[in-house]
């Protein structure tokens, strides 16, 4: 049974010239249970869409053809069966108390306190919140705020989950959590899943339906598996699973059509291949710039150490990885490093500037404009204001200095941050998660700019839980863990020596010695 | 490193100035001691006035007995009531020229050792540990001069010779006293 | 789980009661003894849930705020029979002394009785008890407020990390405040997004009521009515005759034992409440 269909849907969104279009002549049925992932180069429409099949956030424009949802042309008046799911879980929380925020919905659909309880106590076992039903909102944990923005949604009863980019603010083992909980809901309720996201590793392989947008208009509509052969020269094909690239270097035969690191390790058994000389590249590395000795740190007076005893020394030159487990401290330790949290215990040191770049981008900036923060930053710097243009071109960032940093997607903002971490003389660089909610060709860029800091002579570290761009990005690694962080290890050792803490191409490489996909396709080419 | 904190600087400052206050304030009191109180009491009765007016002065709160159940339990069981109601029987004194109805009142009361409370030199509060309120919401201490109740405060009717004082104790607004102000038309 | 202010766990309608009889009780009940006996059992019931630093904190305050009245009601009152000295010819007497401490512990009572009220009676229970007849403001102010915290811990999150790249200047706190007033309004569309796409603003809501009055909640709210019913008669009748003025008298007849064990109870009701919770905590886990 068709449950959403859309019909020759185009739409644009007004500007001070006229229209900007957005979608054009989509065209997209939709039957019940089925588990949709729908993924696109930023700027292809693809959160439009979504918006468009839920009529209360709907953007404002200029809307052609129609929606239909259960036999009927979607309205606000029968769109409550339509669940939405938006990126920022934090934000989507309204009230007080866990409890309270489950009563949102139905209380306003009006129901009986009765009722209400009902279902409360329902969706509390289902997912376990038993324990915390009473809690205040805002003393809960990351994962617990997105097993309750989930939660919340299904209290409504919907028979259809729009969820837009879930995974942006996720560490895998949420995400995994999260794609778990949904397969759940889709497999045993027969509810219908339709996810924009571009992490494509972690819910292709959930997905019974793929649907690939290009420039507002419909490019692939089919079987994640066959969608190969037709995005394999597009961007967005940086996304896809490891597995995709194998297939598409080595060919079909042999593959299961399933995008796990199982069948990726299933599709290469018994393929020729043979060891890869590895480029050692043993620079030797610049003078020490900043050393921390001992570091203890709590966030209040008596509450426990989160860092106990942590030691690093860093030099010029380099680019360092420091991965770890949700809540295992990794930030905390940072933000010693850079003088925001200072240690009880123990005594950092730094020979020369240290500039600081936070998880959430949106903070970097405190203008309207990104040329009006450069230029206040210029100002504060003292430097040239010619500075300005030679970065922006550098970056390629010039049509993106007059609009509001708000207003650019992740990337965008992301560029732009790292501009200002350019015009800065600061010798060591942090970063907090500098890829998160990025896709895979925005990855690349952020892992070139580190290496071209890199070459002016700076020192970088970035924390993050993402393997593969830590792979990509760092000549060296650690672990934080236990409040302390391990000896530093080249980064190719790091990933190869770990059994489940690494990259998904080390996983399926197992016995051969590669820890990246291009390691993988020239072992066996 | 002694870093000398904004914080700490201003609340030693302000420390200061309260202690400066307090001194000021105890040099600028008159302490007694219950005996120097006495005897100072008694060396001021001795004296005399030259060039003074003759006044007289009663205090008398016998209204109370009228009205015995408003009366506080404090009071009541204090036993510090006279069943007269006489506090001081109508008394000749000579005083500096002059002077006012509370002077007169600060200067009798000091003398005989009765206790009394005021606020400022406008408003008695309270005579031989009978205050206002004791006897119901409307009960306090009144003043007449020469029959009459005027309407200043008692610090500002300066006496003439042969003025004749009465305090005395109403518990209805004075109208159990005689006096009319309270029901004179609006 | 918390376990502590089990007795806020029972319906907010009988911790309001509660309290109000306790509060509106200690500010007119002028009797030494009730105001000693409302004074320690505050005490007893904040040693069972606040903790112990806390505990001595408040105890310091409380005695610091008797001996300044103490000290500062003879300045003002000057009544009373046994006069100590004499300032400005006015007595200092032992009686105003008195008076000062009687309204020390009065006031810490009140205060202490207060403090636990506002710790423990937390913006969901007010909100039950508004929310119900005023259900949609009480979602406005629940936002509001929710937006309010997430402000406050923006503004935090980018003063950190100005101080990291070193911008501490005044110039930067503005800046920050005009980027944060920006920030703020776009929090203000996603949250009634979110909203909106859980169906708020078709019209009427319900509102879920979570307490629900049980047995025992019925007992305690019978307790509380009788027994601050019975202390306000025997109070209104004189059976807790006190004065310090001019002199000290207290009444103490038959009736006034039993008056003094009546209110003794009704303070010591949110202990015994807490003590009785924690003893069947206990023996819940010894069984698992």
């Amino acid at each position: 049974m068709e449950i959403l269909q859309i019909r020759n849907l185009s739409f644009s969104y007004p500007n001070i010239n006229g229209f900007t279009r957005a979608l054009t002549d989509v065209n997209i049925n939709i039957n019940e249970g089925e588990f949709v992932v729908v993924c696109g180069e930023s700027g292809s429409g693809k959160s439009t869409l979504l918006k468009l099949l839920k009529p209360e956030i709907s953007p404002a424009g200029k809307t052609e053809g129609e929606v239909w949802f259960a036999g009927e042309k979607l309205t606000s008046e029968n769109s409550l069966s339509i669940g939405y799911m938006g990126q920022d879980y934090e934000l989507s929380i309204v009230t007080d108390r866990v409890y309270q925020e489950l009563a949102f919905g139905p209380e306003n659909l009006n129901l009986d306190s009765g009722s209400i309880r009902r279902r409360i106590s329902e969706i509390s076992s289902y997912f376990g919140m038993d324990e915390w039903l009473n809690s205040p909102t805002d003393k809960l944990s990351g994962g617990q705020k997105q097993i309750l923005s989930l939660a919340s949604v299904l209290t409504m009863r919907p028979r259809v989950i729009l969820l837009d980019e879930p995974m942006g603010s996720l560490d895998p083992v949420s995400a995994d959590r999260l794609m778990g909980m949904l397969r759940r809901l889709n497999s045993e309720l027969g509810i219908t899943v339709v996810m924009v996201e571009h992490a494509l590793e972690f819910c292709l392989s959930y997905a019974s339906r793929l649907i690939v947008l290009k420039n507002g208009r419909v490019f692939y509509d089919g079987e994640p598996a066959n969608a190969i052969g037709t995005v394999k020269n597009e961007r967005i094909f940086e996304a896809f699973p490891a597995v995709a690239k194998l297939v598409d270097r080595f060919g079909i035969e042999g593959w299961d059509g399933q995008f796990t690191v199982l069948s990726a390790k299933k599709y290469l058994e018994g393929k020729p291949h043979r060891d890869v000389l590895r480029e050692t590249s043993d620079e030797a590395s610049g003078e020490e710039v900043l050393k921390a000795k001992d570091i203890y740190y709590a966030y209040e007076r008596k509450s426990p150490f989160i860092v106990r005893g942590a030691s690093i020394s860093l030099n010029a030159g380099e680019t360092l990885a420091v991965l770890g487990g949700n809540g295992s401290g990794k930030s905390t330790f940072i933000k010693t490093l850079c003088g925001i949290n200072k240690p009880q215990r123990g005594r950092v040191s730094a020979q020369g500037s240290v500039a600081y770049l936070p998880q959430d981008t949106k903070l970097a900036f405190l203008k309207d404009s990104v040329r009006a923060d450069y230029e206040s930053y210029v100002e504060y710097m003292g430097l040239d204001s010619a500075v300005i243009a030679d970065i922006s071109r550098k970056l390629g960032i010039e049509e993106l200095l007059d609009r509001h940093p708000y207003d650019l997607s992740g990337g965008q903002r992301a560029l732009a941050a790292m501009g200002k971490m350019f015009m800065s003389n600061a010798k060591i660089m942090l970063f907090d998660e500098p890829t998160q909610g990025l896709d895979m060709g925005m990855k690349k860029v952020i892992a070139d700019i580190f290496k071209r800091l890199k070459e002016e002579g700076r020192c970088i570290l970035f924390v993050t839980h993402d393997t593969v761009f830590a792979q990509m990005a760092s000549d060296k690694a650690y672990m934080f863990f236990d409040g302390g962080i391990t000896e530093p290890e080249k980064t190719h050792r790091f990933f190869r020596e770990n059994n489940y803490y690494t990259t998904p191409a080390r996983l399926i490489a197992g016995d051969v010695d590669a820890v990246s996909v291009d390691e993988i396709i020239k072992a066996y080419s | 490193m002694g870093k000398l904190k904004k914080s700490r600087i201003i609340a030693c400052l302000i420390a200061i100035l309260a202690v400066a206050a307090i001194v000021v304030l105890i040099i600028n009191t008159d302490f007694e001691t219950v005996d120097e109180h006495a005897s100072n009491a008694s060396n001021e009765a001795l004296e005399s006035v030259t060039d003074g007016i003759s006044v007289s002065i009663l205090i008398n709160y016998s209204t109370v007995f009228d009205n015995y159940e408003n009366l506080s339990d404090g009071v009541k069981n204090a036993g510090v009531l006279r069943d007269d109601g006489v506090l001081l029987d109508k008394t000749t004194v000579v005083i500096e020229k002059g002077k006012s109805v509370y002077d007169l009142l600060e200067y009798v009361c000091r003398v005989n050792d009765i206790a009394i409370e005021y606020n400022g030199s406008t408003y008695v509060q309270g005579i031989g540990y009978l205050y206002e309120y004791d006897c119901g919401p409307i009960s306090g201490w009144m003043y007449k001069v020469n029959g009459i109740f005027p309407r200043d405060a008692c610090g500002d009717y300066i006496l003439e010779d042969g003025d004749e004082v009465e305090w005395r104790y109403t518990c209805d607004l004075g109208r159990d006293l005689g006096d009319q102000y309270y029901n004179m038309g609006d | 789980m918390n376990r502590k202010y089990a007795f806020f766990d029972m319906h907010p309608v009988v911790s309001l009661i509660y309290f109000l009889c306790v509060i509106v009780s200690g500010m007119f009940f002028r009797n030494i003894v009730l105001e000693l006996i409302s004074l320690i059992s505050a005490f007893v019931y904040i040693t069972t849930i606040f903790d112990r630093g806390r505990v001595i904190k408040t105890a310091l305050f409380c005695g610091a705020v008797i001996v300044l009245m103490a000290l500062t009601n003879p300045l003002f009152s000057h009544n009373g029979v046994t006069p100590l000295f004499y300032m400005n010819s006015m007595a200092v007497t032992l009686e105003s002394v008195y008076y000062g401490v009687s309204s020390g512990i009065m006031l810490s009572a009140v205060l202490v009785w207060c403090a636990v009220f506002s710790d423990g009676f937390d913006f969901e229970k007010i909100s039950y008890i508004f929310g119900r007849a005023f259900g949609n403001i009480s979602v406005v102010i629940s936002v509001a407020l929710r937006l309010i915290k997430l402000i406050r811990v923006r503004s935090r999150d980018l003063a950190m990390v100005d101080s990291a790249n070193g911008r501490t200047r005044l110039k930067d706190m503005l800046n920050r405040f005009s980027a944060i007033m920006g920030w703020s309004f776009e929090q203000g569309i996603e949250l009634s997004h979110s909203m909106k796409a859980r169906g708020y603003g078709r019209g009427r809501r319900s509102f879920y009521n979570r307490f629900r009055f049980g047995a025992s909640d019925a007992a305690v709210l019978t307790a509380v009515v009788i027994l601050s019913g019975a202390t306000i008669w025997m109070y209104a009748v004189g059976d807790f005759g006190f004065a310090i003025y001019p002199k000290v008298w207290i009444n103490i007849t038959d009736r006034t034992y039993l008056g003094f064990i009546l209110y003794s109870v009704l303070v010591l009701i949110p202990t015994a409440v807490e003590i009785r919770d924690s003893i069947l905590w206990k023996y819940y886990r010894s069984g698992i």
